[in-house]
């Protein structure tokens, strides 16, 4: 028996030694990603955790950094008065990782595939470009001649980015080389792949003599992208020094962060925008006065302190310190009088109605503001059903007026910095079966407004249009406007060289980091 | 009726659930309401964009043709592709499949190997110290949610003390040993590479621990009813008559007859614990089929669905037929039929 004890006693002892393999190298950065990276190939993936990855492994013709939009394989370009024609002169020095250069018939291939692909990336363009948009001038001018005018056209450009036309063919199949390009990069970026472990962790190697140069003081030698889904995990690693950022940690543990010298806790406003979308044709959400109770039922102050993450309260469609906001705005506050006044308006003047509320199942987020306007729907004698949803399903009901329930939380991100991008999807009713347009909103002069701004290139014209367009909005109520959440990210101190910027607010751009005694 | 006999009628029988199966998993995945194009195709998809992704994936077309050209592929060996990742999904689950199954399957030795002697511990000091300390673990391990236990143990062992990795299969800066089996543990040794066995071996220790809770708990008491069931057989009387030690009593005739049941309870544990690592392999990070599965269900992700209910269809049945072999070498008087 003891010896029995003894054997046991020993193999416990040796799983107590610690490994001697090192976790971590100096200049290898370790990034606890929330989100796996499902695909890279530029034609079929988009969010924000494959936007990193391609950012790191392509070029694209402009780049975000902090909240501008910035020429990166592009030298200068043109434009002709009605912004159809868009002519851009590439940098001469930009090379993909096997040397050949990154010239125009390149970008063309790129577009080209894109739009034939009509994958997610595809809708910047879709409705704007053909086959016979992007052609190349020369070795190094490329010019897109679109099919209507688009003003906000370079805002869509950070997300073109530009494949090793001769990788692809070689490797081309019968799905125009999406089996390759899903798990292999064929680009010009800062950095190629190393190990890809699918589910579990994708290594970054920096190329050294980068084309681009690198914008910092240092660079890094590469990243590990390590997906760490839980948020206490998250912050167990970067405490232990398994990763040098975390992309998740949990507002309710940000005070172990701050509290340590040897972190930061990066917190900063964002344009991740939270509404709640009323059913403009419903049998009770399409009469004005209704929506307008609702907006002021809502005890938004109330919201700032029950949410548990930092949270900004929207003053109208759009957000404060986004491109297009409109200061002065008359915009509903809580106040359970003026929803009275509203509410007297209607058919419906003692309430006695229902209406749903349709949020995200299990997501306190978007459960809590229900309950919050619960409470003061009731002080009107109107019931709010809670109806939580799994999200395919929340999605598919916006899928027609018939489905779009009352009231239904719905996050949104512009996807590029322009007022069209947080605008028309969400307020023209030709974007009537997405969830960003779950509010049926339907006015010919609204429409007419983000119509014209989208095909005029003056930038005083086109902001004079989307304040019309908002005021329009705001008067009508097509939503209840909640709030933004700030953006937090935590990062060892020894990680040099974060900018936020908030077309990407969850992750960094790894090619403006290094690290200094890591 | 022989072993051989038996053992191709049960495989043979396989067939026909997997059909039910399918057939059951394919009416859930795809009647229910949700609009997984759309999700696939992004907020700013136009209709175009997800009727071409619909053409693509052959998802205009009528349900039971979706059906028979979905079964005719997967007798072909095409499982499909992720509408969501564009990864096929065979590929996916041998690279997933693995890590679930390494996970559990130490899990369930780890629960067996305290689990079993907890319960005869039990049996023997009935209602004295040791079986009120055994019933009060089992009691505390299957009331307390794995993952809350999951989080105390990476935090205390694995972020304070240091003693353990706080998650993964191995350091991320470590590549993993060349794939055989896809089991790291086995792999390693295959290689010879012992020192990536043990970090291996560390790496899997807590969350395996943890895994195991639950099917202690019930391995436990289902030991501990069985032996004090077979304690008051008269054999056991007789045994101790004729003078035979308590010792030899015990682990050769009493617990080889109470561990039928036992035996029951592990094979049904080892399939529930595949089921129900999700949790264990979200806080771990363990790159395991659990969040896999979970990931396709909410996105509602039909192929892998299909494959995944598939995969653990042929799991589930191969468990049953194997526990029914050791039925038989457990006690020579039960018969295949």
């Amino acid at each position: 028996m003891s010896k029995r004890m003894l054997v046991i006693g020993l193999l416990l002892g040796l799983l107590l030694i610690p490994s001697v393999t090192s976790l971590a190298q100096d200049d290898i950065l370790l990034y606890g990603g929330n989100q796996d990276i499902e695909n890279i190939d530029p034609a079929t993936g988009e969010n924000y955790s494959i936007n990193a990855a391609l950012r790191s492994l392509y070029d694209a013709l402009y780049i975000y950094r902090g909240s501008d939009t910035i020429p990166h394989l592009v030298d200068s370009y043109e434009v002709n008065d009605d912004a159809t024609v868009w002519t851009f002169h590439l940098k001469d020095n930009a090379v993909f990782h096997d040397g050949s250069s990154v010239n125009a018939d390149a970008v063309v291939y790129s577009f080209n595939r894109i739009l034939a692909i009509s994958g997610p990336p595809s809708w910047r363009w879709a409705t704007i470009a053909d086959e016979n948009t992007a052609a190349a001038v020369d070795e190094f001018t490329v010019q897109f001649t679109l099919t209507q005018p688009y003003a906000p056209f370079i805002g869509t450009l950070p997300q073109l980015f530009v494949v090793n036309p001769a990788i692809v063919e070689a490797n081309l199949g019968d799905d125009m080389g999406q089996s390759y390009l899903k798990e292999n990069a064929a680009g010009s970026g800062p950095f190629t792949q190393g190990r890809w472990e699918i589910g579990n962790l994708y290594e970054f190697i920096a190329v050294d003599d980068y084309w681009a140069g690198w914008t910092g003081d240092d660079h890094l030698d590469g990243f590990v992208w390590v997906i760490q889904r839980d948020a206490s995990t998250q912050l167990n690693s970067l405490l232990a020094g398994e990763t040098h950022i975390a992309d998740t940690v949990a507002a309710s543990d940000k005070e172990k962060i701050v509290g340590s010298e040897d972190y930061v806790w990066e917190e900063h406003g964002g344009f991740f925008t939270n509404t709640l979308k009323m059913n403009n044709t419903g049998e009770y959400t399409s009469d004005i006065n209704l929506r307008k109770a609702v907006a002021h039922a809502m005890n938004y102050e109330a919201m700032v302190e029950a949410q548990d993450v930092k949270i900004t309260i929207l003053p109208g469609p759009t957000p404060a310190n986004f491109v297009g906001y409109v200061d002065g705005l008359d915009y509903p506050k809580y106040d359970l009088d003026k929803a009275r006044e509203y509410l007297a308006m209607t058919p419906w003047p003692d309430g006695g109605i229902t209406l749903d509320y349709v949020y995200v199942t299990d997501f306190p987020r978007e459960e809590i503001p229900g309950l919050i306007l619960l409470e003061g729907l009731a002080q009107l004698n109107i019931e709010l059903n809670m109806i939580p949803m799994l999200w395919p399903d929340m999605t598919a009901s916006c899928g027609s007026q018939e489905t779009g329930p009352d009231i239904i939380n719905i996050y949104t991100l512009p996807p590029f910095l322009d007022p069209d991008a947080h605008l028309y999807n969400q307020y023209h009713s030709g974007q009537w079966g997405s969830f960003n347009s779950c509010s049926f909103y339907q006015n010919d002069r609204v429409n007419e407004l983000l119509d014209t701004a989208r095909v005029i290139g003056d930038a005083a014209e086109r902001a004079a249009l989307y304040t019309e367009a908002q005021e329009i909005i705001a008067a009508e109520q097509p939503s209840v406007w909640m709030y933004t959440e700030d953006s937090s990210i935590s990062i060892n101190n020894c990680v040099k060289g974060f900018v936020y910027s908030p077309m990407y607010p969850i992750t960094v751009l790894f090619q403006d980091l290094w690290m200094e005694g890591c | 009726m022989n072993l051989r006999f038996y053992l191709l009628r049960r495989i043979a029988l396989i067939v026909p659930t997997l059909i039910g199966l399918s057939i059951l998993t394919f009416s859930i995945a795809r009647l229910v309401p949700g609009d997984p194009v759309g999700l696939a195709a992004g907020p700013q998809a136009t209709e175009e964009i997800k009727e071409a992704l619909r053409r693509e994936f052959g998802l205009d077309q009528p349900l039971p043709a979706q059906y028979i050209n979905y079964m005719a592929g997967l007798f072909r060996g095409d499982w499909g592709q992720s509408l969501y990742t564009r990864r096929d999904v065979l590929p996916d689950l041998r690279t997933f499949w693995p890590a679930t199954l390494e996970l559990t399957t130490i899990a369930v030795i780890i629960a067996t190997l305290l689990g079993v002697p907890a319960g005869v511990i039990s049996a023997m000091y009935r209602n004295r110290l040791p079986d009120h300390v055994a019933r009060i673990l089992s009691l505390f391990f299957v009331s307390f949610p794995a993952f809350w236990l999951a989080m105390i143990f990476q935090t205390w062992f694995g972020r304070d003390l240091g003693m353990f990795p706080i998650n993964k299969r191995l350091p991320v800066l470590v590549a993993p040993p060349p794939t055989t089996t896809g089991l790291f543990l086995v792999d390693s040794l295959i290689q010879l590479d012992f020192e990536t066995f043990m970090v291996s071996l560390r790496h899997i220790f807590i969350p395996s621990l943890v895994l195991s809770f639950s099917a202690f708990a019930s391995i436990t008491r289902i030991t501990r009813a069985s032996m004090v069931e077979a304690l008051e057989k008269d054999f056991v009387r007789m045994e101790r008559a004729i003078g035979i030690p308590y010792r030899i009593i015990i682990f050769k005739y009493v617990l080889r007859n109470a561990f039928i049941a036992t035996i029951t309870v592990i094979s049904l544990n080892f399939g529930w614990l595949m089921a129900g690592a999700i949790l264990i392999e979200t806080i771990f990070d363990w790159p395991g089929l659990g969040l896999y599965a979970v990931h396709a269900s909410l996105s509602l992700d039909f192929q892998p669905i299909m494959g995944i209910a598939f995969l653990y269809g042929v799991v589930f049945s191969l468990i049953n037929i194997l526990t029914d072999m050791v039925y038989g070498i457990l006690d020579p008087r039960i018969r295949y039929g």
